[in-house]
């Protein structure tokens, strides 16, 4: 630090010596002289008031109605959700700062246009962020930035996911102490997973296949040998007590955290540890627990948000068959999103998800803070509509019953581990994984 | 009167140069989050730029405009790629 300082003293100094004196007595104003009003301006000065004005309202245009400045707004109201509706933020925040520094050079050099008063050195400052920037770099994993890890994905066998993307019927069982007729067994017998019926619904391959993922904050793994899998139009439930890990999965598969382990593929393409923005592109969508909606845009910006991908056409077509799929969002298009009522946020974080068609909908406990009759209604209504209208969804739910009751399979998870899998309906119909696994309100 | 016209003229034009360096300063905020305390000094830069280009290479002086701010803008887009965004993947190092 000391010789970064130094040297960029010794920059600056040795610049002042040979512009210095030159640049502090000069003037590049025009010297002839404008009457406006009779108020005296140089040339040069009417020139500084019109670029001002005209850089004013340009950026006003640009934020108000473009859809670069509209996404350029979505990122600094919530930047990961921009990258989960398939904006490249780091673009954006380039472009920013792109745009900042042209309105910050502008603004210097009609400075000196207007007057000669610069007092400020020969930019000290900006040659000692320059050079502690290469100082920077070239420390011990200075210049990371977030790649993805195809490296990542593989063929790794875990517990419960490998017999899944095997296939057979009586492949799942085997080698975790689970039954062969692919009922759901007592998961007092043992720590492994319990299987049941695992292909049931899936004559094509999933469109979600996970096998043996481990992810967690850090080195040490919060879930582990994690596999499910979601097939086209199927509802699958991740369920399981607080604490057990099922956010944290969602965060693995969609791009916020990186998963340590085991393959993630998309339709066939593994997708492990890519960026948010990438699985967006590949139509994967995600509706987080809290932070689901721009508050800072209308609701009509944030379904142009979502359908950041699309093009102008396809837009208003998609725009048009959302809301009327989702009646109640069409009266509050003009809204502000940030003044919302719970039930009409989590309506529009659905409708903005729902826009550029993903193949799979990743939900993360989408009926909470929700009334159960809100509830009923999205998870009834809403959900059910979307899996017979051909698209995956993977739900995590504290409402387990309610849960269960609409999904095709369910996975539950017990300390970071799939303690059970299998049809919903017989999960259902056991009373008894209520009180083991999920308390016993859920049941 | 005779002091208030052009004083409100010489205030328009200072004015003016403020709200242009200030536009650009919370639109960078606004959006990276980041209080760019580089900014003064790529506006000096960026005007130390055009001093030579119009002193030092003789150019136009509305040449000079262009030039400084596209300077100023490529100056802002390496502290963001060579420094701002590496320290926020990583925490700031130095």
């Amino acid at each position: 630090m000391i010789v970064t300082l130094a040297c960029a003293l010794i920059i600056q100094n040795l610049l002042l010596a040979i512009w210095g004196p030159n640049f502090f007595s000069y003037t590049m104003s025009s010297g002839r002289s404008v009457d406006v009003l009779s108020m005296t301006f140089t040339v040069a000065q009417l020139a500084i008031i019109g670029i001002s004005l005209a850089a004013m309202f340009a950026i006003h245009l640009l934020l108000s109605f473009s859809k670069l400045g509209k996404a350029m707004r979505a990122t600094a109201s919530n930047a990961a959700l921009a990258r989960s509706c398939g904006i490249r933020t780091d673009r954006i925040i380039d472009l920013t700062w792109l745009i900042s520094g042209a309105l910050c050079g502008l603004s210097g050099v009609v400075l000196v246009m207007n007057t000669t008063s610069l007092t400020a050195g020969t930019g000290a400052g900006f040659l000692l962020v320059i050079a502690a920037a290469a100082i920077h770099r070239r420390l011990p994993g200075g210049a990371t930035g977030r790649r993805p890890d195809h490296a990542a994905g593989g063929t790794r066998t875990g517990l419960c996911g490998s017999a899944m993307q095997s296939g057979g019927r009586d492949g799942p069982g085997k080698g975790a102490g689970r039954g062969d007729d692919g009922r759901v067994a007592d998961p007092a017998r043992g720590g492994g997973c319990v299987s049941g019926g695992l292909e049931v619904g899936m004559t094509e391959p999933p469109i979600l296949e996970v096998a043996g993922l481990a992810a967690g904050y850090g080195a040490a793994p919060i879930v582990s040998d994690v596999s499910p899998q979601v097939g086209r139009g199927e509802i699958v439930s991740i369920l399981g007590p607080n604490g057990a890990g099922k956010s944290t999965l969602l965060k693995a598969l969609v791009g916020v955290i990186r998963a340590l382990q085991g393959p993630v593929r998309l339709d066939g393409q593994t997708v492990t540890n890519l960026s948010a923005d990438t699985l967006a592109r590949l139509g994967l969508g995600y509706v987080p627990q809290v932070n689901d909606i721009f508050d800072a845009l209308s609701v009509a910006e944030n379904l142009e948000m979502g359908g950041y991908l699309l093009g102008k056409r396809e837009f208003a077509a998609r725009r048009a068959e959302v809301l009327a799929m989702l009646l109640g969002l069409q009266p509050i298009l003009g809204r502000n999103a940030g003044k919302l009522s719970g039930g009409e946020r989590k309506l529009l974080a659905v409708g903005r998800v729902l826009m550029p068609r993903p193949k799979i909908l990743i939900l993360d406990e989408p009926t909470a803070n929700l009334s159960p009759q809100l509830a009923a209604i999205l998870l009834r209504d809403q959900v059910r509509q979307l899996a017979a209208d051909g698209t995956a969804v993977l739900l995590v739910e504290q409402k387990a019953m309610a849960a269960l009751e609409i999904s095709d399979r369910a996975y539950i998870l017990v300390a970071g581990r799939t303690r059970i899998e299998g049809p919903a309906a017989e999960l259902l119909a056991r009373r008894d994984i209520g009180e083991l696994f999920l308390g016993r309100s859920a049941v | 009167m005779d002091l208030f016209l052009p004083s409100l003229g010489f205030g328009l034009v200072t004015a003016s140069i403020i709200a242009l360096a200030a536009v650009g300063f919370t639109l960078q905020f606004g959006v990276t989050n980041i209080i760019n305390l580089a900014y003064g000094d790529v506006m000096t830069a960026s005007a130390m730029v055009a001093y030579l280009c119009n002193n030092g290479a003789g150019l136009n002086i509305w040449l000079c405009l262009p030039i400084g701010a596209a300077f100023g803008a490529a100056a802002s887009l390496a502290l963001n790629r060579g420094y701002s965004s590496p320290s926020s993947a990583t925490g700031p190092r130095c």
